[in-house]
Formats: structure tokens, sequence, C-alpha cells
């Protein structure tokens, strides 16, 4: 799974800290979820999806 | 005993420390206070075998034991003063093991002294010298409790990851050492060392996560 989830939040000038933050989970986990190393279970990817302001598809694409 | 000492001047010193800071940041463990725990099992261990082989005497182990007891409880107490509040699984996850080695240390100790001292026999013998071994049920059931107390799904897939490879790792043993010690190749191994390699285990499936996923538990990549 590819997600641009570094793309977004460096065009919201947001820190992986400030992710962390809204989304409630560790900054290893962002960092994982980032570097593709680990797929993001569904309803994390709604909070996800909800803290972007996008729909799932739009940050999330299956390789 | 120096050793001890040591360490419990770094537990001051961490503790003064903890005093002066902002809270921990969430999935940080105090790693000392781990390293504290460990260290009394192990000192107490090293105690009771400088007593077997004659070096020290009963009541100077016992003095030695209490002091490791002692250093335990005072881990458990500056856990519970490092105010993880954003981390609470973790933070139940030490305060429980602290309780369980406190536990082990204290049956130990007894078994030690009533049924390898004083010769106690029949039932009561049998219960007392059962409980140091009980007290690994609990060390599987503070783990189990880790994953499902643990609210973020990555470090939950790690605690998992990481319970697998030392279960994989003790029970192969096990099976392998078993094989080898019934075909008269390899001396009797007591079988309370399995639980323990468990243990091992598990520290070898933290740096199997840190290798696979380049994260340090308690860090920040």
């Amino acid at each position: 799974m590819k997600n641009r989830l570094k793309v977004l939040r460096a065009e919201r000038n947001w820190s992986q800290q400030e992710l962390e933050e809204r989304l409630n989970v560790s900054r290893q986990s962002v960092n994982a979820i980032e570097t593709g190393r680990y797929d993001p279970s569904l309803p994390l990817a709604f909070r996800i999806a909800n803290v972007f302001e996008l729909r799932i598809e739009e940050i999330f694409k299956a390789e | 005993m120096e050793s001890m000492l040591y360490i419990y001047k770094n537990f001051v010193k961490y503790a003064c420390h903890m005093k002066n800071t902002e809270p921990t940041p969430p999935h940080r463990f105090p790693k000392l206070t781990l390293v504290a725990a460990v260290s009394s099992i192990v000192s107490a261990m090293g105690i009771l075998i400088l007593n077997h082989s004659d070096a020290i005497n009963d009541t100077t182990t016992y003095i030695l034991m209490s002091i490791s007891i002692g250093l335990m409880i005072l881990s458990m107490v500056v856990a519970w003063s490092s105010k993880l509040q954003k981390c609470l699984a973790a933070h139940r996850y030490l305060m429980r093991i602290a309780a369980l080695m406190s536990f082990y240390m204290v049956t130990l100790l007894a078994t030690e002294f009533w049924v390898e001292d004083s010769g106690l026999s029949g039932w009561p013998a049998f219960v007392i010298t059962a409980l140091p071994g009980l007290s690994f049920a609990g060390i599987f059931w503070v783990f189990c409790m880790l994953i499902l107390e643990e609210q973020d799904e990555f470090i939950r897939l790690l605690y998992v990851r990481q319970g697998l490879i030392g279960t994989g790792i003790a029970l192969t043993l096990a099976a392998v050492w078993g094989f080898l010690e019934n075909y008269g190749l390899v001396q009797h191994v007591a079988a309370f060392w399995w639980p323990v390699l468990w243990c091992f285990g598990i520290g070898i499936g933290a740096l199997m996560n840190q290798l696979k996923y380049g994260i340090k538990h308690g860090g920040t990549t």
C-alpha cells in the first residue's frame, strides 16, 4: 500500500509530532506509516482521512 | 554490593530528575527502573549462589536479600511517581512486572529458608516450592495485558511480534534440548530455565523489531 502522508503533512507544514498529536498515536506509528513499513487499520485510516479532510483513497493507494 | 549501591545512587538521581521535568512523553519507559528491577533479581540469585558455595553465611544472605527486595520496592515507588500518564499500558506493565519480581524474590527466599534450610516437608513444602514458578504465570498475564491495554495499534503489533519471537525461541530450544538430553548428548537442564529463556527471547524480539522497523522502542526515529 502506498500513501501520501508525508507529502500531505509537508503541504500543511506539520511536523511528525503535530500529526502524532492530531491522530493520538505514537511517533513510531506515524513514521512507520509514512515510510510504508506499516499499513494502518481501517479505523486509523479513517482518522488519518479526517485529520487531512480527505477521502481514504486520496491518501492511500493499492500498489 | 557496589553494583547495588551504584543502582541506588542512579535511582536517587533519576527520582530527582523526574521531579524537575515535564511528564514523560508517550511510550518512553523509565529504563533505569527496569534495569534496577532486573539487576535486583540477578543480585538475589548471585547472593543465593554465594550462600550455597558457603562464601557467605545465612544471616548475611538474608540481609543482602532484604536489600535486594528493598531495591525492588524502590523501583516500584520510582515507577509510580514517574507520571507516565500518557502511556498507561507501559506504566501498568512496569508496575506489574515490578510487583511480580518482588513476589518471585520473596517466594524464592521463603523456599530457600523453609524448604532448603529448615527441612519443611509435605504439602506446605510443595505449595511454597511451587510459588516462585507460579510467578511466571503472572509474567505471561502481564504481557497479555500489555498487548490488550496498548492503545497504539502499531506498538501493539510490535509487542505481539516480540512475544511470538520470544515464544518461538524458548519452545524451539526446549524441544531441541529435550531431544539432545533424551539421547544423552547434553546434561539435564532444570525446566524452570525455559520461561527464563522466554524472557530473554522477548529481549531478542525487541532487537529484531528494531532491526526490521528501525525503531528503538521508547525513542524516536
